[in-house]
């Protein structure tokens, strides 16, 4: 596999080529966490293509020597929550459940959809930073300092928002068994 | 829980018309990154690193010729210098007066 640093030097002289690469590689860890900070999949799709090409234009400010993910997660965190912040009329829209847009499985029968539609209710019942910071905690699973230097907030912040946004989907998942409430 | 959020949060679909959306809305910020990179080279650029040699060019220049007395400022030979050597050199009258009047 390519280093992203090798794409990003041949994205930023203007190569598709490369920073489709780099999107492929990336558009599943930054739609997640934009879907989680926007509380839907459209939105969140929506941010995460503000954060692309935000990346595209402002990567000259890239330090190849660092890993490319953090930098292009704080970028798509920024981008969620503006949007987010832009549009908070249609977020008090009731939510839409997420059950069209995930992946199907074994597990898609009509209580795993119910538990879907909780932790989409229970998410969207979450300050935004901390819906990143649990997202990118525990699904993508980033360390608190990183989550830290990517949210721009102290560690210790990130720490509280992580035990908050736990404890909040637990006391949804909790009535679902207690094998789903396990850390 | 984690499980639980994953799959809740991750796309059902591979990307690619994700991808190819992003792509299209690219098009015009990576034909200009194109056109920039065959351009090569410019005033910015330049101005990005070669800035502080330049200005430190100028200021060396212009310490040059306001303090000519320093080491790059050498010494100038000039007219009076050589009346002053022919005055000191004359052994009559005669000869201070030639001097002068034929500048020497």
């Amino acid at each position: 596999m390519e280093p992203d640093a090798a794409l990003v030097a041949r994205a930023a002289a203007g190569d598709r080529e490369s920073f489709g690469a780099l999107v492929i590689r990336y558009q599943e860890s930054v739609r997640r966490v934009a879907r989680a900070v926007t509380g839907n999949a459209e939105d969140g799709d929506d941010a995460a293509q503000d954060a692309f090409l935000s990346a595209l234009d402002r990567l000259e400010t890239y330090d190849p020597s660092r890993p490319f993910g953090p930098w292009l997660m704080r970028i798509a965190s920024n981008a969620a929550i503006d949007l987010v912040r832009r549009r908070t009329v249609r977020a008090a829209l009731p939510l839409e459940p997420y059950v069209a847009s995930s992946r199907p499985g074994p597990a898609d029968d009509t209580e795993a959809a119910e538990i879907r539609r909780e932790l989409a209710a229970a998410l969207a019942g979450l300050p935004e930073r901390q819906r990143a910071a649990v997202t990118l905690f525990d699904v993508e699973g980033y360390p608190h300092a990183e989550i830290a230097a990517i949210l721009g907030v102290p560690e210790g912040t990130v720490r509280s928002d992580v035990f908050h946004a736990r404890r909040t989907l637990r006391k949804v998942l909790r009535a679902y068994g207690p094998e789903l409430t396990e850390e | 829980m984690d499980e639980r959020l994953h799959r809740h949060l991750t796309p059902a679909d591979d990307g690619r018309g994700f991808a190819e959306a992003v792509l299209f809305r690219a098009t015009g910020p990576l034909a200009r990154r194109r056109q920039a990179a065959a351009e090569g080279p410019t005033w910015s650029l330049l101005e990005f690193w070669a800035r502080p040699w330049l200005i430190a060019a100028l200021l060396l220049l212009a310490l040059g010729v306001a303090i000519p007395s320093g080491p790059w400022g050498g010494t100038r030979p000039t007219a009076d210098a050589g009346l002053a050597a022919s005055l000191l050199g004359a052994t009559t009258d005669s000869d201070v007066v030639l001097s002068v009047a034929l500048g020497n």
